[in-house]
């Protein structure tokens, strides 16, 4: 029992992070807008909410748009149902930016908000803009509960963040697990430690697959693409053709010791040259993906409290997972070296 | 081990130099490469094609050439140049000598690819820059290219495997120079570009210094 505690432990984890990770709801959002754009004079639009409550205490809905430190209130406000509401602007007045944040505000749902929700449209966008007062009051406080953050772009598919990221670290985890092995091999030519690097590197590959899978997928939804350009896709991509060759190195080589040491040889030096372009480089130049370039980590402002509460146990449960994975293949390994032994005797 | 560096560049010279058809099969092939893409592009205006193509018919010659390092020697010399050298001294020899061979070959295939595919790119070039990049990119090539040709040389299946093994491992380093020598060739000033260029140069030691641990362990039968 105490030796496998830590194997109990990640499948647990593993276990809570996919049932909360998929069943605790996305908080309420206001994610669209139609038209989203704000003209001279009076302009009718429809938000559609996500998750909102609108028909319960439909007087006490307020709806407000910030426009540099302007506030802007509609004269005429209808809900429709539950995730619709029909709001009415006027607006003919000096603007300082071109944009309008949109903010609804209701009992049940709290404070939602959407950035750069309308263009302005005729309007004049000055440094001097005429109106700075707050119009927005009574309102209602945020509910709490247990739910993950609304938004823009990302929606529902932020739960992807317990899955996805974690993925990529587990396969790092496996793969400096080889590469230690590797380096063993080298310095002492045990057979064991060739089959524990191979293993580990076979584990490492499943999770770079898995990766790049719920990668693309996440993708597909949020740039608009299977696969974009950039460096941080590149070095994963890169990363997969190394272990790649990496067996089709140790599989050309009939000699096995021999293979060892080949397999062992190309495996510190494709890592290295890894590390530094999946480490380094990304940081250095332009990237879609968060964590790289201009783009803030999720733990600036994606990752709340809430989320975090089921990231870290993700980690250390799927780090957890590939390692009892490994574990498994190794022992298999020995196993079938054994018995190649044996049927050569 | 300075000396025995010295002794197997000019070795490898002097064997290049007696076996014309060797070197000559390598000029050939670039030459034949950019003929193949005049004949399919006649003229290239637009930089970054002018400047992609350029390195991807270098990386393949630079295959071709860093590919024979280790599997012109036959098995016997092998074993005569381990009693007479050190590992460590083979294969930096190998490598200078591998960078050297790209060196030349990079700049004289770049004055026939400009030369057959148009000058017009290169008007705004930053040359200082561009002589950069074209050094940096044959030293790299050379250096990581030199430890992957001792690793195929080793399996049967040389040529192949050379290509499996190395092209992984390059990527990182083309991605790199293929952005430093378009920036050099659209003319972009060095305070802009010079990370690139001292990217390069950290992978191109950082080669060199892993080979030079890791060679020791692949002579060791």
């Amino acid at each position: 029992m105490s030796k496998y505690w830590w194997k109990i432990l990640s499948a647990l984890l593993v276990l809570t992070t996919l049932i909360f990770g998929l069943r605790a709801p996305l908080a309420p959002g206001v994610p669209m807008v139609s038209p989203d754009k704000i003209n001279n004079g009076v302009t009718s639009v429809t938000i559609t909410g996500y998750n909102t409550h609108f028909t319960e205490n439909p007087d006490k809905v307020v709806v407000w748009l910030t426009n540099g430190d302007a506030t802007f209130c509609p004269y005429e406000l209808a809900v429709i149902d539950d995730t619709h509401l029909r709001v009415t602007f006027s607006i003919t007045e000096k603007i300082a930016d071109s944009f309008f944040d949109l903010y609804v505000n209701t009992p049940k749902d709290g404070t939602m908000y959407l950035p750069s929700a309308f263009l302005q449209s005729k309007l004049e966008v000055s440094l001097q803009p005429d109106r700075t007062e707050n119009c927005a009051v009574n309102l209602s406080a945020d509910p709490g509960g247990f739910n993950y953050p609304n938004q823009p772009i990302l929606n529902e598919t932020i739960r992807n963040i317990f899955y996805h990221v974690p993925t990529w670290f587990a396969m790092l985890f496996v793969m400096s697990i080889s590469l230690v092995f590797s380096i063993m091999n080298l310095g002492t030519s045990k057979t064991k430690y060739d089959i524990a690097a191979e293993s580990a590197a076979h584990v490492g590959l499943l999770f770079a697959f898995i990766g790049l899978a719920t990668g693309s997928v996440w993708a597909r939804f949020t740039w608009g693409a299977w696969w974009v350009s950039d460096p941080r896709l590149n070095g994963a991509a890169i990363a997969v053709l190394i272990y790649l060759a990496y067996f089709i190195l140790k599989s050309s080589v009939n000699d096995k010791e021999k293979a060892a040491r080949l397999g062992a040889v190309y495996n510190i030096f494709a890592f290295m040259m890894m590390i530094v372009f999946v480490m380094v480089l990304p940081r250095m130049t332009d990237s879609l993906h968060p964590g790289v370039g201009g783009n803030p980590a999720f733990s600036q402002y994606d990752l709340d409290d809430n989320m975090r509460m089921i990231f870290y146990p993700a980690v250390i449960g799927w780090i957890g997972m590939a390692v009892w994975i490994f574990q498994i293949k190794y022992r298999m390994g020995k196993l079938k070296f054994k018995q190649l032994m044996h049927e050569q005797i | 081990m300075l000396q025995e560096i010295k002794a197997i560049i000019s070795k490898d010279l002097r064997m290049e130099w007696r076996q014309k058809h060797a070197l000559g099969s390598i000029f050939l092939y670039v030459i034949a490469s950019i003929f193949v893409a005049y004949m399919g592009f006649k003229q290239i205006v637009d930089v970054p094609t002018w400047n992609a193509l350029f390195w991807i018919i270098v990386l393949f010659a630079a295959f071709n050439a860093a590919a024979r390092s280790f599997s012109v020697e036959s098995s016997g010399r092998r074993l005569y140049l381990f009693t007479l050298a050190r590992p460590e001294s083979v294969i930096i020899g190998k490598m200078l000598y591998n960078a050297f061979l790209l060196l030349v070959m990079v700049f004289a295939s770049f004055a026939a690819y400009a030369l057959m595919l148009g000058t017009g790119p290169l008007e705004n070039a930053n040359w200082g820059s561009v002589a950069l990049a074209l050094t940096l990119g044959a030293v790299g090539l050379g250096f990581t290219l030199t430890l992957v040709s001792a690793l195929a040389a080793q399996t049967d299946n040389n040529l192949g495997l050379m290509a499996v093994l190395g092209l992984p491992v390059i990527l990182p380093m083309l991605l790199i120079l293929i952005r430093f020598s378009k920036n050099a060739i659209d003319g972009i000033a060095w305070s802009q570009n010079g990370a690139y260029a001292w990217q390069l140069l950290a992978i191109s030691v950082m080669s060199l210094g892993l080979s030079y641990i890791l060679f020791p362990y692949l002579w060791r039968e």
